[in-house]
């Protein structure tokens, strides 16, 4: 291949470029004139381009961010992120993935809460992209309170525990469900945004929530900081009495808790466990 | 009929479905609530590669009713990295889950050494690039079972290594591949402005039997070049392409792409039905799109349609 680049070479050269500041004479050995602009004009033209439109893909995905931020400074943040993790999938759905992680990384060490709040809100919108988009279970038959053992109303009403004989259940959650801990109460901002309105900016308040998807739709369930630990161990495979113990929460009342998620489409099953819970 | 040196039916043996147009997110709630007469529809392959959202219940409800083909752009085939043999399965198996009457994706690269550029990137034209995709072209043939169609992009630079003329490259890729071909009218048009040379040398050399699609679009002239935008209607030099096209090509599946700015449904489909008349004048509400986009082939990937 002229210049002695071979086609991986170029290819190699062509990416980094992309990237780079751009040497003319290296440019000039690569890449024709046209009869209106130089090499480097023409791959200006791809350089451009790579930036504005995995800018334009991170707009569409973080519409409250630039609610909160207005577009010159979204774009900031965005082309650092762009710089800092290069995108590499075949799927521009995952571009946003670490972008959250990455503003937390690079926050200002000033106190101010507000960098708290971009953060918060950069991982809702990847965390609603996900339910919207990811596998969800439609047409599944999914689990209801029904499932849940009746011992566990009775145990409820007459409380526990220490030999209340509350048998432990373990749950299978949608593949859709996602939690969230934040700082600030960011699910009604965001979703407001979405519907085009113009909420005031969230103060701070610590919040916890499930996202879910249902028929199609994104639907969140604000969670109390017990039901968040709870449910979050529940994701990860502990069982009831491990998850209640997790979080300081009676096994009776951890089975109501499930019963209740069960009802808004959190799990696919809930299971008896082998023997009581305590 | 037209057909091959080897007795090849015209279009390798697929049908011409008329004037489609491009499935794209914002037309989602129209096309299932008015169910608008369109002959076919293309869908952007990545769109729907990963989705178990709405987006692939709307894609399986439209293929229901409609033809479907896929249209990819991270297929990356001329890449020296290794074949994706996780998206390609992934590939196949939407393309046999909507029934998908052909796959087709672009003569180019997307990325290299695990980067993606998220965009079209031109390929130097020389023997070894030639037999590099023919190969590669061959393996993702017999992988995915069919035959691949392969369109040529809008490109905006050229390299001092090339040894023959994009049109050479195509008709020769397509031969020693076995493989399909989707003649993007527009995109013929905006490299052959961009580098200087007769857009219809395209026309006139690649094999015509092996022309299963037509594309059209509109791109934005920004004085020292031309960008493939999707943004706006087809404007008349690229009507006049197409009309060329069809005269050696005879009727041929034929879809109007339009990604950015986009408008109702029914302006977007009354502007592909002006190929039923090789580009009549513009039917009347059409309008003239905004301003100059970046040429982005995945505009339509996120965001809308979001209902959630």
């Amino acid at each position: 291949m002229g210049e002695g680049l071979g086609l991986a070479e170029l290819q190699r050269w062509m990416i980094g470029r992309l990237h780079d500041e751009l040497s003319g004479v290296e440019v000039d050995r690569v890449v024709a004139p046209s009869a209106t602009l130089t090499a480097c004009e023409r791959l200006a033209i791809y350089r451009r381009g790579y930036e504005l439109r995995l800018v334009e893909c991170l707009r569409a995905m973080h519409p409250a961010l630039i609610h909160l931020l207005g577009h010159e400074v979204f774009d900031a943040f965005a082309r650092d992120f762009l710089a800092a993790r290069p995108p590499a999938g075949y799927t521009l759905f995952r571009l946003n993935e670490g972008f959250a992680d990455h503003l937390a990384a690079t926050r200002p060490p000033a106190p101010e809460a507000w960098p708290d709040l971009l953060i918060d809100v950069a991982r809702f919108e990847r965390a609603f992209l996900e339910v919207y988009d990811g596998e969800g279970a439609e047409g599944e038959a999914i689990a209801s309170s029904a499932d849940v053992p009746a011992a566990a109303a009775a145990a409820a009403a007459g409380g526990c525990c220490r030999g209340c004989g509350c048998r432990a259940v373990a749950v299978t959650p949608v593949p859709c469900l996602r939690v969230l801990r934040s700082r600030y109460p960011v699910g009604a901002y965001v979703t407001a945004v979405r519907r085009g309105e113009e909420p005031p900016i969230p103060l701070p308040c610590d919040t916890h929530l499930a996202l879910v998807r249902r028929d199609y739709r994104v639907e969140l369930v604000g969670l109390a900081p017990d039901g968040f630990t709870v449910l979050d161990a529940l994701r990860q495979g502990a069982d009831s009495a491990t998850a209640g113990r997790s979080a300081g929460v009676p096994c009776a009342a951890v089975l109501h808790m499930i019963a209740g998620w069960a009802d808004k489409g959190l799990f696919r099953r809930v299971v008896d466990k082998e023997g009581s819970c305590c | 009929m037209i057909t091959g040196p080897e007795g090849r039916q015209a279009r390798l043996g697929h049908p011409d479905l008329g004037v489609g147009v491009g499935l794209r997110a914002a037309h989602f709630r129209h096309l299932l609530d008015d169910k608008p007469a369109v002959d076919w529809f293309e869908a952007i392959t990545e769109n729907f590669l990963d989705s178990g959202g709405r987006p692939r219940r709307v894609l399986d409800e439209v293929a229901e009713r409609y033809p479907v083909a896929l249209h990819g752009v991270s297929l990356s085939i001329g890449s020296t990295d290794p074949l994706d043999f996780e998206y390609l399965g992934k590939l196949k198996r939407l393309a046999e889950g909507i029934a998908a009457v052909w796959v087709s994706d672009h003569v180019c690269w997307t990325g290299v050494g695990g980067v993606t550029s998220h965009d079209l990137l031109p390929l130097p034209f020389t023997d070894q690039s030639l037999a590099h995709v023919a190969g590669r072209v061959r393996v993702v043939q017999d992988f995915l079972e069919r035959r691949l169609v392969l369109e040529n992009p809008s490109t905006y630079l050229t390299f001092t290594a090339s040894q023959m003329p994009e049109h050479e490259f195509l008709a020769r890729l397509a031969v020693d591949a076995d493989c399909g071909l989707l003649l993007d009218v527009n995109n013929a048009f905006v490299s052959g402005t961009n580098h200087g040379y007769d857009p219809a040398d395209l026309i006139r050399a690649i094999p015509a039997d092996r022309v299963v699609a037509i594309h059209v679009a509109g791109h934005a002239d920004l004085g020292t070049h031309l960008v493939d935008t999707h943004d706006r209607p087809v404007p008349e030099p690229v009507w006049a392409l197409y009309r060329r096209a069809i005269e050696r090509f005879g009727p041929v599946s034929t879809l109007l792409e339009w990604d950015a700015n986009l408008p109702p449904f029914p302006v977007v489909h009354a502007e592909a039905l002006r190929a039923r008349a090789g580009g009549s004048p513009m039917a009347p509400g059409t309008t003239a799109g905004g301003p100059a986009t970046v040429s982005n082939p995945v505009a339509h990937l996120v965001g809308a349609g979001l209902d959630g």
